[in-house]
């Protein structure tokens, strides 16, 4: 537990990163990224496609795709980078993908179950962690058989992203980061997604790092703080006024008010291919 | 159930529905007539244990019979096992094998559909360092016959495994189906893995596939388990578990399907 001695208000988890750099396959994406997030603190992270979003969130957990070269991440004190995955996932971090994997053959309760165990010095009594689960597909509004269907096996966009939001709600992270969770949901999903976000989010006072690029889901969210990454940098910070005028404006404001060159991977110019061929002929 | 002992020689006739356990405690070799008699809906436990170390089997079921035998392997040395299975008219056999023992263990299994209407399963499941050997066979003689083949096996350290499956249609069995399906998981750079399936078809009007996978954990899905807090060894135990733990369900009996859950769990070290 840290305590803010400047706002004098208890902050149960802090996550801080300092000047982060991160390659991928020896390609920089992030080059110096410095961020804190606070428990009960929403941050928006928004930015065009391609600048290092998913790559920040996936350093953290400690994806092995992904090398940090420079920087540090420190949560509750504690050096994040010196952790493997799973003790970066028990001592309270969280990641909800946007690509999460499909396992055949292990069903959701059994993989929940050892998740849950995992925290735990003694397993969890088995009708307890039903109980529990039950109720949380319940208030996910998923179908009652998740338990037993393979892990993300045949699932539908919406449905894994779901299921990635009944995880968070029962490993109960301190800080979690929820990479485009919103991609593939419906209108009314969305709603009960973000709800559920909302619920944990205030019951538990969880800090969160949500990545999207709607609007819509950020105003069911109410996020506290929201930032613009750009190749590799935070480069502008404010709050929701901030995810608003994205949403009107885009991003090539940045490039008038910051001089900021926005680059957007797969926004390329079209490529002459010269005569067709075909047509030579005629 | 009649159950007759004779030296090394077990007769087993079930003459009646249900559910029934059978302990094997044995000594150098056995002798197992099991013999499930026409009609009759039954499942059966088998457990191995003593120090056997040759076994003849001979499995026998009878007419319009619906039965489930699952051979769970407790012997402390290694096992050389020959199996022969006859399936009758409309007779209904899942067939399966628990190897969780480091035990060697060498099956030859030939099961012959003599009669129209046979329908047969055969599952294994395997997790082992040690030598597990099996050389399966399902032989149609006549039309109107099934078979199903599911092999699941999960090689530790020097473990070797040996799949050699093969489903054999001959002249005259037509409208018959043959199906196998073998799934490695290889956990160690030492073992030594092979498998070779084999569909022999000699009628025209066949359903017959095989399908096989043999390889490493997928490192994606090792990554996404240890997001959730699973050690990379909890993670390689569950995606064992996966492999492995569909055979508890070949017998519907709850408290037999905890008791086996439970071992599964503890023998891949989920919850060392």
């Amino acid at each position: 537990m840290i305590i803010n001695a400047e706002k004098g208000r208890v902050i149960v988890s802090q996550l801080v990163i300092k000047d982060l750099h991160v390659n991928v396959e020896d390609k920089e994406i992030l080059k110096g990224l410095n961020l804190v997030i606070n428990s009960n603190e929403i941050h928006a992270l928004m930015g065009p496609n391609g600048n290092g979003k998913s790559t920040l969130l996936a350093a953290i957990m400690g994806n092995p795709k992904f090398q940090v070269t420079k920087g540090s991440i420190l949560l509750d004190g504690q050096d994040v980078l010196a952790m493997e995955v799973d003790e970066r996932s028990r001592a309270g971090l969280f990641l909800g993908m946007q690509y999460p994997a499909e396992v055949a053959g292990v069903t959701n309760s059994d993989f929940l179950r050892a998740a849950m165990n995992a925290r735990r010095d003694r397993p969890m009594p088995l009708f307890t962690f039903i109980k529990e689960m039950e109720q949380t597909v319940a208030q996910l509004q998923m179908k009652s058989d998740l338990a037993h269907r393979f892990l993300n096996e045949g699932f539908s966009g919406g449905e894994k992203k779901r299921n990635e939001i009944v995880q968070m709600k029962l490993l109960k992270p301190s800080i979690a980061m929820l990479d485009e969770i919103d991609s593939g949901l419906d209108v009314d999903a969305l709603k009960i997604v973000a709800d559920a976000i909302v619920e944990m989010q205030q019951e538990r006072q969880l800090g969160l790092i949500v990545v999207s690029h709607y609007e819509r889901f950020y105003q069911l969210l109410q996020p506290t703080h929201a930032h613009v990454l750009v190749d590799g940098k935070i480069v502008v910070s404010g709050g929701e006024e901030l995810i608003t005028k994205i949403d009107q404006e885009g991003y090539d404001w940045l490039a008038e008010e910051f001089h900021i060159d926005v680059k957007e991977e797969g926004r390329k110019q079209p490529i002459v291919l010269g005569t067709c061929g075909a047509k030579k002929g005629v | 159930m009649k159950k007759v002992m004779q030296g090394s020689h077990l007769h087993v006739c079930i003459e009646e529905d249900g559910f029934h356990p059978i302990q094997v405690e044995v000594s150098d070799s056995i002798e197992l007539d099991l013999e499930v008699a026409e009609n009759i809906n039954a499942s059966l436990f088998l457990t191995y244990s003593g120090v056997c170390t040759k076994g003849n089997v001979r499995i026998h079921v009878g007419k319009y019979a619906k039965v489930s035998i699952l051979f769970w392997n407790k012997l402390s040395q290694s096992f050389i096992c020959k199996q022969d299975i006859c399936m009758k008219e409309g007779a209904q056999a899942t067939i399966a094998y628990g190897e969780l023992e480091d035990n060697e263990v060498s099956y030859d299994i030939q099961a012959v559909l003599s009669e129209q209407g046979a329908d047969l399963s055969l599952f294994s499941a395997t997790v082992s360092a040690s030598k597990k050997h099996f050389e399966v066979s399902c032989v149609h003689e006549v039309a109107h016959t099934s078979s199903n083949m599911e092999h699941y096996a999960v090689i530790k350290d020097d473990g070797d495994y040996f799949m050699k499956a093969t489903g054999e249609v001959k002249k005259g069995a037509y409208e018959s189906s043959t199906h196998q399906v073998t799934r490695v998981l290889t956990m160690s750079e030492k073992q030594k893995s092979e498998v070779i399936p084999l569909l022999l078809i000699d009628e025209n009007d066949v359903k017959a596939s095989h399908a096989t996978s043999l390889g490493q954990p997928d490192e994606n899905q090792l990554y996404y388990l240890q997001t959730r807090g699973l050690s990379r060894k909890q993670a390689l135990a569950l995606l064992t578990v996966g492999y492995i733990m569909p055979i508890k369900d070949v017998i519907q009996q709850e408290d037999l399907q905890m008791k086996l859950q439970e071992e599964i769990e503890r023998k891949v070290g989920l919850y060392a």
